[in-house]
C-alpha cells in the first residue's frame, strides 16, 4: 500500500515529517518498507485491513501521534434526481450481509478525470482508466472500501447474489476467461454472472468510452466468502485484497455517496435512491473485550498507566467503560483483529512503545529436562569425523525426480506432491544418494578432481499409511583418492578409501563393526557391502552401478553410502582396560585360499582357536597370479601375540602358529606358509 | 720405556688420521680391545724381571689412559663432524606443501543452526524435532489460523492431495511439545521447512530454528531480555542494536519482528517472535490464566547470510565445494 502524504495531510490536523511518520508506523506494526518524494510505501500484515487506506492510515496517525483527525469533505448525500432505483433478485444475506446498487444515468463519456485525483491516483500506484473506473478506484484508497461500477445497459434485470456453480464460465475484466467453484460468490443478472464478488468484475458489463449510464455497486462482503478464492483464481485484485481483510460493514453507504458526488461533479448525470438489500448494521455491536490492568503488567512487565491505557484505546476508536482496575472495551467496527484481552494489550503495548519494555536479565535457572534424541549425538560426531576423512557437508532438497527415486528404490511408492516446483523436485526421497551424486556431478563439471560430501538429513518412506520419517547419513566420494600432491601418486578413490573413512566414522563401535557382501538395485553387484553393528544392519556401502554412470554423468566410478542414524546402538562410553607390559611377538604368515574365501572367513578362523595370547590378525596384503594356481589368492597374514603373565618364548609362539596352520587347512582347506622369523 | 712411547705415537697418528667413528672403532679394539695391542703389553708385564714390573705397567698404564683419551677426544670432533654432515645432507625443502588429505568442511547452514541450538541449549532450552511431513492441524489450525485465514497466504504450502502437508514453518513442534508435556516448557526446535515458492530469493526448502518458553510468570519483558542476549552472543558483538517492532503473528500476540542494526548499518530483520496466542496454549491443554509463554522463530539461512557475510541464497543450495570451503577452518 502506497500512502500519498500529501493526500494524507488533508485527514490529518498535524502530520511528523515523513522520516519520523515512517519510523512510528513501522514500530506500531506498520512496517514502512520504502519512503520517497513523500510517499509512504506499506508492507502491511493481513490483520490491519483497516489500514488500507488513507482514511484508515489517518485514524492510525491520529492514535500514534496525538494527531485531530479530519474530514476533508462533507458528507451529505447528493439528492436523487431519478425516479426508481435498481431492483434485486435474491440476496445471500450470509455472505453478503449488505449490498446496494445506485443507478446513475446521463453520465458524459468524454468527461476527463480531473488532474488531482489523477496524481494522487499515481502517487498510490494505481494506474488511471477512465473517470468512472477511477473514481471507484479513488474512494476505494480513500475510504477503504472497494466499489463497482456496471455499465447499467449491459446489465438488464433483478441482480442477485448467490453462490456460483460448479464450473460456471465468466470473462473477467482482464479478459481471463474464469472458471468458478462452487464456494465463490457471484453477482448474477438472471443466470448470468455479471461479476466475481468483491473479486473482479465482468468483461461484458465493463464500463467504457461509450457508457452513459451506470449502476453503481457499494457491497460488503463477509470475509469467510471471499478469502482465498482470488488466490485459486490466480487474481490478485485490490477488491479481493480488502474483502479477504475484511471492510468496515459500516463504510459501503458512505462510499457510495462519495463516489456518487464525484461523478455527478465531475462527468455531470443524475443519480437515483441507493437501492439496498440487507443491514448496513449501523448499530454494529461487537462483543466488549475485558481488559485487566493486572493481566496487562503480567504481559508486559511494564506499569502503563490506566489513564493512558485509556487514552491509547479511545484514539484507537474502541468505545471503553472504565472499572476497577479494568476496563470493558468495545472494538469499533473497522477492527476485525480486536477479540480477546491480548489483542488489546497488544494494542496498549505498541501504542505505547514496545521499546518502553526493558528487556530481563535471561535466567540462569535450570532448564526444562527432555531426554535428549538418541541419534543426536551421532549426529554431531558424524559431521565433525566425516570432515576430518575429507568429506564437506551438503544441504540437498528433500524432494527429488521421481525416476531417480524408482531407480534407488524401486519397491516403495514416494510420498509424491500435488503442486510440485517442478518434476525433479517431484517426490520426498527415501535415499540421499541421488542427491549427493547430483550434487557431486555439479562439482566434477566445475573441475573439481576429487568430491567428498555428506549430508544429514531425514528421508520418507510409507509405513502403511503413515509416513516413517527416518535420520540418516549419506555419502558419495569420487575422482581422486588425494588431491594432486607431490608425494603420493595420483590414483582415483576406491571402495577402501570409503569403507576406511565408515571405519574410521564407527571407530568407536569397532567390537561389533562389520562388513558383509550386499546387494542394491543402484549399486555394484559385487562392490556392495552392508554394514552391521552386530546382527543390526545399519546401511550400506557401494560402488554407483556401471550401468547408471551415465545418468549422473561422473566419468568414472562413484562410492556411496547411507546409514540410519536412529538405527545404532547408544553412543559407545569409553571404558578402560590395562595392557600387558612384557613385549609382543610378531608373525608373518601366506595363506593361500581359494578366490571366493573373503579375508574376514581367514582371520574369522584364526581367531576361533582362542589363542588367549593371540593380539592381533590383520591382512596386510594380497597376492594373485605367478606361482598360484587360478582362481586362488594368497593373504599375507600378520599376528601378534602377547601374554599378561609372561615373556612368550619362541617356541610357545611356534606351537601356536602350528594350531593356526592346522585349522586353516582344515576349515578353509589353506596352504599356509611360515614366513622367516623376524 | 722406548717400545710403549713408539706405541703411543703410533696410536695418536693412527688415530688422529681416522676420517670416521667406525675406523676409530676399529684403532679402539686395535689398541684397547681383548686381543688389542695394549692389552697385549700389559699381559706381557708377566714376563719382566720383578724389579721392572712396577714401572713398566705404570707406563703402560698411563699410554692406555692416554689412548683412550685420544680416542675419546677424536670421536667427539668425528662424531660432531658426521652429525654436520648428516644434517648437511639432510636439508629439506619446507616451503613444499605438505602431505594430507585435506579435511572437508561444514556447510554454513547447519552450523548456524548448531550455534542458535548451542546458545540456548546453554540457557536450558531442550530440543524438539518433530515431523517434517505435517497435518493441517499441527501445521495451521493449532496455531490458531483457521482453513480460510488470511495468514495461509503467507505460507505458501506443498501439498500431499491427502490432507498431509510439507510443514510450512517449525511451529507446529510447539503444538506437539505442548501435547505432551507440563510447563514449565523451555524448548526449540530447528529443523526443514517448505513454501511452494522458488525465486532468486525464495528457497522451497530452508531451515527455521523455534523456540517456545513457557512459566508461570513470563513476560514480553523475558523474551526481549532472551533475544537480545541472543542476538548479541549469535553477531558476537555486545553493541549490536535491537529493535522489537510490533508485527502479526496468528499464534503470538502481542507480537513483534526483531530487528538488528550494527553500528553505521541498516536495521536487518532478524527473526519474529510474540507471546504465545491463548487459543495457542488453551489447544495444547495449557490454562493461559495460569500460565504465559513466549515463542519466537528465525530463518536459519537468513542468519548464515548476516553472520558469513553471504550474498545469494542459491549458493546455500548448490553444495559447492568452491562454497563450501570456505566454511572449513574455523571450529564454528
Amino acid at each position: 500500500m502506497k500512502c500519498d502524504l500529501a493526500w494524507l495531510s488533508k485527514w490529518v490536523t498535524k502530520l511528523p515529517p515523513a522520516e519520523d511518520l515512517a519510523r512510528r508506523l513501522t514500530m506500531a506494526g506498520l512496517e514502512v518498507d520504502d519512503q520517497r518524494d513523500q510517499v509512504l510505501e506499506l508492507e502491511l500484515t493481513p490483520n490491519r485491513g483497516d489500514c488500507l487506506s488513507i482514511r484508515g492510515l489517518a485514524r492510525e496517525v491520529s492514535a500514534l501521534t496525538g494527531a485531530d483527525l479530519q474530514e476533508p469533505f462533507d458528507p451529505e448525500d447528493v439528492p436523487s434526481a431519478l425516479k426508481g432505483k435498481p431492483r434485486f433478485g435474491k440476496i445471500d444475506i450470509d455472505a453478503c450481509p449488505y449490498y446496494s446498487l445506485r443507478l446513475i444515468e446521463g453520465i458524459d463519456p468524454q468527461a476527463k478525470t480531473p488532474q488531482w485525483m489523477l496524481d494522487r491516483l499515481e502517487r498510490s500506484g494505481i494506474r488511471a482508466h477512465h473517470l468512472l473506473v477511477d473514481v471507484t478506484n479513488y474512494v476505494m484508497l480513500e475510504l477503504g472500501q472497494p466499489l463497482h461500477a456496471f455499465d447499467a445497459d449491459a446489465v438488464s434485470g433483478d441482480v442477485s447474489v448467490r453462490w456460483a456453480q460448479a464450473q460456471e464460465m465468466i470473462r473477467a475484466l482482464d479478459d481471463t476467461q474464469l472458471m468458478l467453484d462452487p464456494d465463490m460468490l457471484v453477482i448474477a443478472v438472471d443466470e448470468h454472472p455479471i461479476a466475481v464478488a468483491g473479486i473482479i468484475g465482468g468483461a461484458a458489463s465493463a464500463v467504457g468510452e461509450q457508457t452513459t449510464r451506470i449502476l453503481l455497486e457499494s457491497a460488503h462482503f463477509a470475509p469467510e466468502a471471499i478469502t482465498g478464492r482470488a488466490r485459486r483464481l490466480k487474481l490478485h485484485t485490490e477488491s479481493s485484497r480488502r474483502f479477504e481483510r475484511g471492510v468496515d460493514p459500516r463504510l459501503p453507504l458512505r462510499a457510495a455517496q462519495r463516489a456518487t458526488e464525484l461523478i455527478l461533479k465531475y462527468a455531470g448525470g443524475r443519480a437515483s435512491k441507493v437501492a439496498h438489500a440487507g443491514r448496513l448494521s449501523p448499530e454494529y455491536r461487537p462483543d466488549r473485550i475485558r481488559l485487566r490492568a493486572s493481566r496487562l503488567a503480567k504481559c508486559l512487565a511494564v506499569e502503563v498507566e490506566e489513564a493512558e491505557v485509556d487514552r491509547i484505546l479511545r484514539a484507537l476508536g474502541c468505545r471503553v467503560k472504565q472499572g476497577s482496575r479494568q476496563w470493558q472495551v468495545s472494538a469499533p467496527s473497522w477492527r476485525f483483529d480486536l477479540a480477546i484481552e491480548e489483542d488489546l494489550i497488544e494494542e496498549v503495548a505498541r501504542v505505547h512503545g514496545y521499546d518502553r519494555i526493558e528487556p530481563a536479565r535471561v535466567p540462569l535457572r535450570g532448564g526444562w529436562e527432555i531426554p535428549p534424541q538418541p541419534w543426536a549425538r551421532q549426529l554431531e560426531h558424524c559431521q565433525s569425523r566425516l570432515v576430518e576423512c575429507g568429506y564437506s557437508e551438503a544441504v540437498t532438497y528433500s524432494f527429488t525426480e521421481e525416476k531417480l527415486e524408482q531407480i534407488f528404490a524401486p519397491k516403495s511408492k514416494p510420498w509424491r506432491l500435488l503442486n510440485p516446483i517442478s518434476e525433479d523436485q517431484a517426490v520426498m526421497r527415501s535415499t540421499l544418494v541421488p542427491s549427493l551424486l547430483r550434487a557431486a556431478q555439479y562439482n566434477l563439471n566445475r573441475q573439481q578432481a576429487s568430491v567428498r560430501l555428506f549430508e544429514t538429513a531425514k528421508v520418507f518412506a510409507r509405513d502403511g499409511e503413515d509416513v516413517r520419517e527416518t535420520w540418516v547419513l549419506g555419502g558419495v566420494a569420487c575422482g581422486m583418492a588425494h588431491p594432486l600432491q607431490w608425494g603420493a601418486a595420483a590414483r582415483p578413490v576406491d571402495f577402501y578409501d570409503v569403507k576406511g573413512d565408515l571405519e574410521s566414522l564407527l571407530q568407536g563401535w569397532s567390537d561389533s563393526l562389520a562388513f558383509s557382501p550386499a546387494d542394491h538395485p543402484a549399486l555394484h553387484p559385487g562392490q556392495t557391502a552392508c554394514v552391521s553393528l552386530g546382527e543390526k544392519k545399519i546401511g550400506l556401502l557401494g560402488a554407483l552401478h556401471p550401468s547408471l554412470h551415465a545418468e549422473f554423468d561422473l566419468g568414472g566410478p562413484a562410492f556411496v553410502f547411507e546409514l540410519e542414524l536412529e538405527s545404532w546402538s547408544k553412543f559407545p562410553t569409553s571404558r578402560f582396560s590395562s595392557w600387558s607390559e612384557y613385549p609382543t611377538m610378531a608373525r608373518d604368515l601366506n595363506v593361500v585360499v581359494a578366490e571366493d574365501t573373503p579375508a574376514s572367513a581367514v582371520e574369522d578362523c584364526v581367531r576361533s582357536l582362542g589363542i588367549e595370547s593371540l593380539q592381533e590378525v590383520a591382512v596386510f596384503d594380497v597376492y594373485r597370479g605367478k606361482g598360484l594356481e587360478p582362481e586362488h589368492k594368497s593373504l599375507a597374514l600378520h599376528l601378534i601375540f602377547q601374554s599378561f603373565s609372561g615373556t612368550l618364548k619362541d617356541g610357545e609362539v611356534d606351537g601356536y602358529l602350528e594350531q593356526v596352520i592346522a585349522k586353516l587347512a582344515k576349515l578353509l582347506g589353506a596352504e599356509t606358509r611360515q614366513w622367516a622369523k623376524p | 720405556m722406548p717400545q710403549f712411547e713408539s706405541l703411543q705415537r703410533e696410536a695418536d697418528a693412527a688415530i688422529g688420521a681416522a676420517s670416521d667413528t667406525s675406523e676409530l672403532e676399529r684403532l679402539r679394539v686395535a689398541y684397547l680391545g681383548r686381543k688389542g695391542r695394549v692389552t697385549g703389553a700389559l699381559r706381557g708385564l708377566k714376563d719382566l724381571p720383578d724389579d721392572q714390573r712396577p714401572a713398566a705397567g705404570a707406563e703402560i698404564q698411563a699410554v692406555r689412559a692416554h689412548i683412550e683419551q685420544a680416542l675419546a677426544a677424536r670421536g667427539e670432533t668425528l662424531a660432531e663432524a658426521e652429525t654436520q654432515a648428516q644434517v648437511m645432507a639432510e636439508q629439506l625443502d619446507v616451503t613444499l606443501a605438505g602431505r594430507t588429505l585435506p579435511p572437508g568442511a561444514r556447510h554454513p547452514t547447519i552450523l548456524t543452526l548448531q550455534r542458535i541450538c548451542d546458545w540456548f541449549t546453554h540457557f536450558g532450552y531442550g530440543v524438539n524435532y518433530g515431523p517434517e511431513i505435517e497435518d493441517d492441524y499441527h501445521n495451521f489450525e493449532a496455531l490458531n489460523i483457521p482453513p480460510l485465514h488470511p495468514a495461509r497466504a503467507m505460507h505458501d504450502t506443498f501439498y500431499f492431495g491427502d490432507g498431509r502437508l510439507l510443514r510450512t514453518h517449525t511451529s507446529p513442534v510447539q503444538v506437539r511439545t505442548m501435547s505432551v508435556n507440563e510447563p514449565p516448557i523451555r524448548i526449540i526446535a530447528p529443523g526443514r521447512v517448505y513454501r511452494c515458492d522458488s525465486d532468486p530469493t525464495h528457497s522451497p526448502m530452508f531451515h527455521q530454528v523455534e523456540g517456545l518458553c513457557i512459566e508461570e510468570n513470563v513476560s514480553m519483558a523475558d523474551l526481549k531480555g532472551a533475544l537480545t542476549a541472543f542476538l548479541r552472543a549469535f553477531f558476537e558483538d555486545s553493541e549490536i542494536e535491537t529493535r522489537f517492532r510490533t508485527s502479526y503473528f496468528p499464534f503470538t500476540e502481542p507480537s513483534a519482528e526483531v530487528d538488528v542494526r550494527r553500528a553505521g548499518g541498516d536495521w536487518l530483520e532478524v527473526l519474529g517472535c510474540g507471546m504465545v496466542h491463548p487459543a495457542v496454549l488453551e489447544g495444547g491443554g495449557i490454562d493461559p490464566e495460569l500460565y504465559t509463554g513466549f515463542a519466537f522463530g528465525m530463518g536459519v539461512e537468513r542468519l548464515a547470510m548476516l553472520y558469513y557475510g553471504i550474498d545469494d541464497l542459491r549458493v546455500m543450495f548448490a553444495n559447492d565445494l568452491r562454497f563450501l570451503g570456505q566454511f572449513g577452518g574455523t571450529a564454528q
